[in-house]
This record gives structure tokens, C-alpha cells and sequence, in this order.
């Protein structure tokens, strides 16, 4: 007999499908509620102007032929039409026309074509055709989401207390059990290996950016860092790799290889002066205000080679620094911004660094993998191995978020007893066990910070491109006061009103807001990764043809190193934009609902409490994604 | 010391100090490092940023001049009147390639014909042809 459980998870199941791929067709073709077609054409003037068009968002009737008039008001500019596959030169003192039928309805994003400055690839107009119905499905479509995960994944909803040791997660597949992942970290040059090769293109980036051309699509520093680096960071590493930037990062290289005063091999004495770190400052604030910092001056950083090599140049010599005075990688575990949310989005990912038998570790006497290899520890089988740089006990690791994966402790364990294991996507949110106030930040200033820095570069509205670009002092504090305002006031006091809210729905009086806040923080780290992943696609799939050009001539002095140079800007897949934007959208929002779902449960404890106290927590971080929809799309 | 960390040191030294002097030396120390052969790099950049680079150019009467024109910063066009050349936009960050064979002595100016700033009208550059 089937039970009453599973037949109603069949039908709403089956319902809730069958809304979202009527949805979907709608969404893919365009049809949801055509109304009369308009027939007649539209006639529109616009002016293009360092860095902006304007007017900057036009709305149009779904077929009507669109007739753009451009003229500029100052250098030469361009436009390219986002679908449509339109692109033109804009030159000064004549009027570019260009004409198509909006046949589709939702919005287009068009684009400067023409290098015309530093913010060019942040030249961004709107033209929405309405009726917007692609916006208003992808709100159904994220309702739909969000209604049907608090709603009905019932069994998310599981009566459990206390904490589920990570370890119940030991069914992943160990990657150590491939001898050659296996040889390859208990090589000792593994790490250097690593390192190398982002050394050398550091050092590269680091000269393209001083001496190189100004115009960051034609300079080196700026595509391999903001393209390359931090589209491979975010789309490929960030979701499936935990830390792995970090055991290959040049930053502290320097630092470390000189503080060990080796770059391979064990040395027996080292040069730092190995001081404690102060207590103070074990925790990541300093990074959260790293972080607030960096994507507050997001815009600059990311349009002049010049700021970004300084950045690096800068990075680079705190991390010296601090390897001169303090002990092992403080560097990268309590100042590195970058390495701050690397650790956060860590959690998510489905491959951890553990130890196999925590027994083993427990009865171990060399705590090598902690302590680093001993004469006792090398005969013992263990070989070596400096201590973990990030003070990480392996048999005590619950988490991903400190660990780096530079091989240490692999090579330092004399029992084998080291597992580089597969699991399920983010174990380690829900661990409530190490949850903590400075990380729940860290993750509402991921989600907040990636609103403000994402209405900055791909909004339409060009004054706030100039405010935030320090064009001139009185617009910047007006910028720095919004975006903190927002990023780390309005954020985290919503944040703290939707936790007072929970708790209050749920009746629990015992669960202190502080702890539902710091919890909920957590379930909205796969929600601000989705983003960042939308927008990191959305900036780097139009920029990735400058890369040829750019291998070609690095510095933008005129070379033709591999005759690429003279290589048109093509921007990639831009059609395909809103549905990868709206899917990470609806793919962040699912996974945060159902992080939040088990998190509330963890906890109250309590199934229907549970359930109350998440509906709070949905409708935020529904309108939060829909908030970021209609950035993309409205 | 131990040989790995010799060639591990080298490789460093290599990246380190290797590589950055010899992108940057010939930029520096070399006259015109980045034109190919047997013609001259003529960089247009904005008059508030230095304008032309090299502003002035100096070739033989009679001689073939092969000129490739780099447009750094922003749209510049090359516009030489007393040869009848204009070489039409130059979109940033590409070049455009001139030649042509001076058939008389003198001192000829040219011009960005491509607004490119609000002191667009004072790019100017001289080519001048010698005996």
C-alpha cells in the first residue's frame, strides 16, 4: 500500500514539475501572453558618452522594428546588441544606424563595441521589450523554487539535534586511492610545482599593470586576473575545489620561502621570528574588512592594470611581512580577503581533505601533520613535512574552510591515515558546531557586497559608474556611504529582523536570535556563490576574445607576439546570458532554502517549528534573488 | 644545500629577476623596440596623455616610409594632408599600416582626425623629410 507521504510528495511533485516546465517553455520562446503584436517601427535617438548611453534604458513594444540613431557625444564608441548579433563602430561627428525587430520580449543589454576608456567594458545600456514576460516567468520560476522547496521536500525537515559529525559523511570515494593523486602530493615539490606557474604570470601581471597600456582590455594584467583568474576561481574552483587556489598561490610564496628558508625541501632552522598571532585577531574580521574594502573600490580595481598590480604587489609584501614576524601562513588564514572567502565557499564544495580513522589520529603520538615531521615521525613512516600552515589539526578537521590544500599533512601522516575525499555539496554549512559571528558576516557581505558591486558594473546608470570610479570626491562619499550603508547596515539588519522573525514564528524562546542569525548566514553561502557565479559569466563570456590579443601582445606596446594581436572583440554566448543567469539564480536560491531548511532544523529541532521558522528566511532570501533578478533582467 | 633547492632557486631567480629585465630592458634602453621590421611604431595617444609617440618623425626623401600606427587609449585616426593620407578610425588597442614614398622636402604636420578628446584638435605630430 503506498502511503499517504508518498502520494502527495507524487502529485505536488508531479504538479510542481509540470508548473515549472510550462514555465520554462514560456521562458524559452517567448510566448507567455503575446498580446496584440505591434507592427510599426520606433524611431530612437541615443548618445553615447564615456560611459554610458543615454538615454541608458529605452523600452520598446515586442515587434516593433527598432530604429537606433547613435551619436556621440565624445570619443569613438560602438554598440552591440546582446541576441540580436548587431555591431557597429560609433564615430564621432556621424550618426551610426542600426535596425532590428524586437521579437523577443524581455530584456536586451547593449554594449559599448568600441574601446572608448578605462570603464569600457562596463559601458552598458537596456532595451526592454515589453512586455517584460521573461522577467516576470523567471519570478514565477523563482517563486515556484522557493515555494517548493520550504514547502514540500518534506523530509528535509528531519528531527535531529546536536551534531551530525561530519564524519557520518565517509561513504565518498578517497582520491588517494589513484596511486598518481597520491604520489603527486607526497612529492615534496608538489606545492612549488604549483606555485610556479602563478608566479610567473603574478610577476607578468605585475609589470603589464605598471609599464604595460593603461586600457585594461589590451593589457594583460587585467584579462589574465579579471577574466582568466577569477573566471576559473569562480565558475570551475569555487563550487568543486575547496581552497585549491590556495595551495597554488604566488602571493605568499615569497614570504613562505623565505621564512622556511627553503622553497622545496624541510629546512632545519627557519628565519621568521615566528611570533604567536595576537588573539585579537584570530578570527576573520580583518578580512571582512579587507573584502568590504576591495569591492567597495570593485570598479577601479578591476578597470586599471595599474591598481590591480599594486594590489597584488601589495598583497604580496603583507604576506613577507607577516612571515617575517609571525609564525606559519597567518597570512592566509586570518588576513587574505581573498582567502577569506575562499574559506566560506569552501564549505560547499564536494571534496574534502580529512583524516581517514580519527582513532589512529587520536593515539598518535607525533601529531606530525599538526606539529610538522619529527626524526621519531620520519622513521616511522611519516616523511618531511613542515606543520600545517594554517595551524589545522587534521585529525580534528571538520571543515574545509582552513584547510588549503598544500599537501603537509599528507606527507607529514607516518599511519597513511590522510583522505582526499569526494562528498556531498556543503557538508560543512550545517555544522553548527563551528559556527561563528565573524563568518556569518563574511557571508552576508559576500551577498550584500555582490548586490552593490553587481548594480555598479552591469546596472545601466552611468553616474553611479562615475561616482564609484572616483571621477570626482563628493560622488565617491556619496557611493562609499551607500555601499556601506547597505553592505553592512541594511544587509545584516534585514538579516537580524527576518532571524528576530523566525525565532518569534517558531515560539522557541530558548534559540537566541544571535544563533538563528549566525545559521541562517550560513545557508545563504550557495545563494551569494550563485550570484557571483551569474555575474562573473555575465562579464566574462563578453571579454573572453581579448584574451587572444592579449597573449599576443601583453602590454598593449605593439607587438604581434603570435599574430592575434589585430583579433576582433567577439563576445561569447550573450543570447545565452539570461538563462544562465536566472538558472544560477534558481539553482542558488533552491540550494540556500533547502541549507536553510536543515539549518532551521538543526536548530529548533522540531519539524513544524522548523518549518515556521523558515518561512521568514525563505521570503527573504526569495525577494533577495528576485532583488537580483530583476537587476539581470527587470 | 641540497641540488633541488638550487634548481628550484634558479627557476625562481629565473621568473623573478630573468624575466621582468629582459621585457623591460629593451622598452627602455633599445630605440624603437616594438616596430617590426623595416617600418615605424607612431603610438597615437591622447594630448593630455603625451599625444603622439614619437612626435616627430624623420624619414629620407624618396625612400619608402612603412608606418604602422597604434591607437593606445582611445579611436584616434592618422591624417597626413599634404600627402593626401587619412587613414580613417583606428579602433583602440589595433593598428593601422601606411606607407608611402616622400617626394619632397620639408616639415608636414599631422593630425588626429577621429575625435579623441577635448583637446583633440591639438594632436599633432610632424613628419619631416629630409635630403
Amino acid at each position: 500500500m503506498l502511503r499517504f507521504g508518498t502520494i502527495r510528495f507524487v502529485v505536488v511533485g508531479g504538479a510542481l514539475l509540470f508548473g515549472l516546465s510550462l514555465v520554462t517553455y514560456f521562458l524559452l520562446t517567448g510566448l507567455a501572453w503575446t498580446g496584440d503584436v505591434e507592427r510599426e517601427s520606433v524611431d530612437i535617438t541615443m548618445y553615447t558618452e564615456q560611459f554610458a548611453f543615454s538615454p541608458s534604458r529605452i523600452a520598446v513594444k515586442k515587434g516593433q522594428r527598432v530604429n537606433l540613431r547613435i551619436i556621440s557625444k565624445d570619443v569613438t564608441h560602438g554598440i552591440y546588441i546582446d541576441g540580436y548579433g548587431i555591431k557597429k563602430e560609433v564615430v564621432p561627428g556621424r550618426p551610426t544606424v542600426v535596425s532590428f525587430v524586437a521579437d523577443r520580449p524581455g530584456k536586451i543589454q547593449i554594449r559599448c563595441a568600441v574601446i572608448c576608456g578605462p570603464l569600457h567594458p562596463f559601458m552598458l545600456g537596456e532595451i526592454v521589450v515589453q512586455p517584460n514576460t521573461s522577467f516576470l516567468a523567471s519570478s514565477i520560476v523563482l517563486l515556484l523554487v522557493g515555494a517548493g522547496v520550504i514547502g514540500f521536500v518534506e523530509p528535509g525537515y528531519k528531527t535531529r539535534t546536536g551534531n551530525p559529525h561530519p564524519q557520518t559523511l565517509r561513504a565518498g570515494l578517497d582520491l588517494f586511492r589513484f596511486s598518481w593523486i597520491k604520489q603527486m602530493f607526497a612529492w615534496r615539490g608538489f606545492q612549488f610545482a604549483l606555485i610556479i606557474p602563478g608566479l610567473a604570470a603574478s610577476i607578468l601581471v605585475i609589470l603589464t599593470g605598471f609599464w604595460g597600456t593603461p586600457i585594461g582590455a589590451k593589457n594583460f594584467s587585467m584579462i589574465s586576473v579579471w577574466v582568466i583568474w577569477w573566471g576559473a576561481l569562480v565558475v570551475c574552483l569555487l563550487p568543486f575545489a575547496a581552497r585549491a587556489w590556495c595551495a597554488a598561490c604566488p602571493l605568499p610564496a615569497a614570504g613562505e620561502w623565505f621564512s622556511r628558508g627553503a622553497f622545496v625541501e624541510k629546512a632545519s632552522r627557519s628565519f621568521g621570528l615566528g611570533f604567536g598571532w595576537p588573539k585579537q585577531f584570530r578570527n576573520r574580521w580583518l578580512v571582512n574588512i579587507g573584502l568590504t574594502l576591495v569591492l567597495l573600490l570593485g570598479l577601479i580595481v578591476t578597470t586599471r592594470p595599474w591598481v590591480t598590480a599594486l594590489l597584488i604587489l601589495f598583497l604580496m609584501l603583507a604576506a613577507l611581512l607577516l612571515h617575517l614576524f609571525f609564525e606559519r601562513r597567518v597570512f592566509c588564514r586570518y588576513v587574505c580577503p581573498i582567502g577569506g572567502f575562499l574559506g566560506l565557499y569552501a564549505m560547499i564544495s564536494p571534496l574534502e581533505l580529512r583524516s581517514k580513522d580519527e582513532a589512529v589520529c587520536r593515539r598518535c603520538r607525533y601529531k606530525a601533520c599538526y606539529r610538522g615531521s619529527s626524526p621519531a615521525s620520519e622513521e616511522d613512516g611519516g616523511k618531511a613535512a613542515y606543520p600545517c600552515p594554517l595551524f589545522e589539526f587534521t585529525g580534528a578537521m571538520e571543515r574545509n574552510t582552513d584547510c588549503i590544500l598544500c599537501s603537509e599533512c599528507v606527507k607529514a601522516c607516518p599511519y597513511d591515515n590522510v583522505a582526499l575525499r569526494t562528498r556531498a555539496f556543503f557538508a560543512d554549512l550545517a555544522n553548527s558546531k563551528k559556527w561563528r559571528l565573524d563568518e556569518a558576516w563574511l557571508s552576508l557581505i559576500m551577498l550584500g557586497g555582490g548586490l552593490a558591486n553587481l548594480a555598479v558594473k552591469l546596472g545601466h546608470w552611468g553616474w553611479l559608474k562615475e561616482w564609484a570610479n572616483l571621477q570626482e570626491t563628493k560622488g565617491f562619499l556619496l557611493y562609499s556611504l551607500v555601499f556601506l550603508f547597505w553592505t553592512v547596515g541594511a544587509v545584516p539588519a534585514i538579516h537580524w529582523v527576518v532571524s528576530w522573525l523566525s525565532r518569534t514564528l517558531s515560539g522557541r524562546k530558548d534559540v537566541t536570535t544571535k544563533a538563528i542569525f549566525i545559521g541562517y548566514a550560513y545557508a545563504l553561502v550557495p545563494l551569494s556563490l550563485m550570484i557571483w557565479v551569474a555575474f562573473t559569466l555575465s562579464f566574462v563570456l563578453p571579454n573572453l576574445s581579448y584574451i587572444a590579443s592579449v597573449v599576443s601582445d601583453p602590454f598593449g606596446w605593439g607587438v604581434d607576439l603570435f599574430g592575434f594581436r589585430e583579433q576582433p572583440w567577439t563576445p561569447y554566448l550573450t543570447g545565452w546570458l539570461p538563462y544562465v543567469q536566472v538558472a544560477s539564480l534558481a539553482i542558488g536560491l533552491g540550494l540556500a532554502l533547502k541549507a536553510g531548511k536543515e539549518i532551521a532544523a538543526r536548530l529548533v529541532g522540531n519539524a513544524r517549528e522548523a518549518l515556521q521558522a523558515t518561512l521568514p528566511f525563505g521570503l527573504f532570501s526569495t525577494g533577495m534573488t528576485i532583488l537580483f533578478l530583476a537587476l539581470f533582467r527587470g | 644545500m641540497k641540488r633541488v633547492e638550487i634548481v628550484a632557486g634558479v627557476i625562481v631567480l629565473l621568473i623573478v629577476v630573468v624575466l621582468p629585465v629582459s621585457l623591460l630592458y629593451p622598452h627602455f634602453f633599445r630605440q624603437s623596440p616594438h616596430a617590426g621590421p623595416g617600418e615605424i611604431l607612431l603610438v597615437a595617444r591622447i594630448f593630455e596623455r603625451g599625444g603622439w609617440k614619437p612626435s616627430e618623425i624623420r624619414v629620407k626623401k624618396g625612400q619608402k616610409v612603412r608606418l604602422r600606427i597604434l591607437a593606445e587609449d582611445v579611436s584616434h585616426s592618422f591624417q597626413l594632408m599634404h600627402l593626401g593620407i587619412d587613414t580613417g578610425p583606428i579602433f583602440t588597442g589595433t593598428t593601422k599600416v601606411v606607407e608611402f614614398v616622400p617626394e619632397r622636402v620639408g616639415t608636414f604636420p599631422f593630425y588626429c582626425n577621429t575625435r579623441c578628446s577635448t583637446r583633440h584638435e591639438n594632436l599633432m605630430g610632424l613628419l619631416i623629410v629630409e635630403e
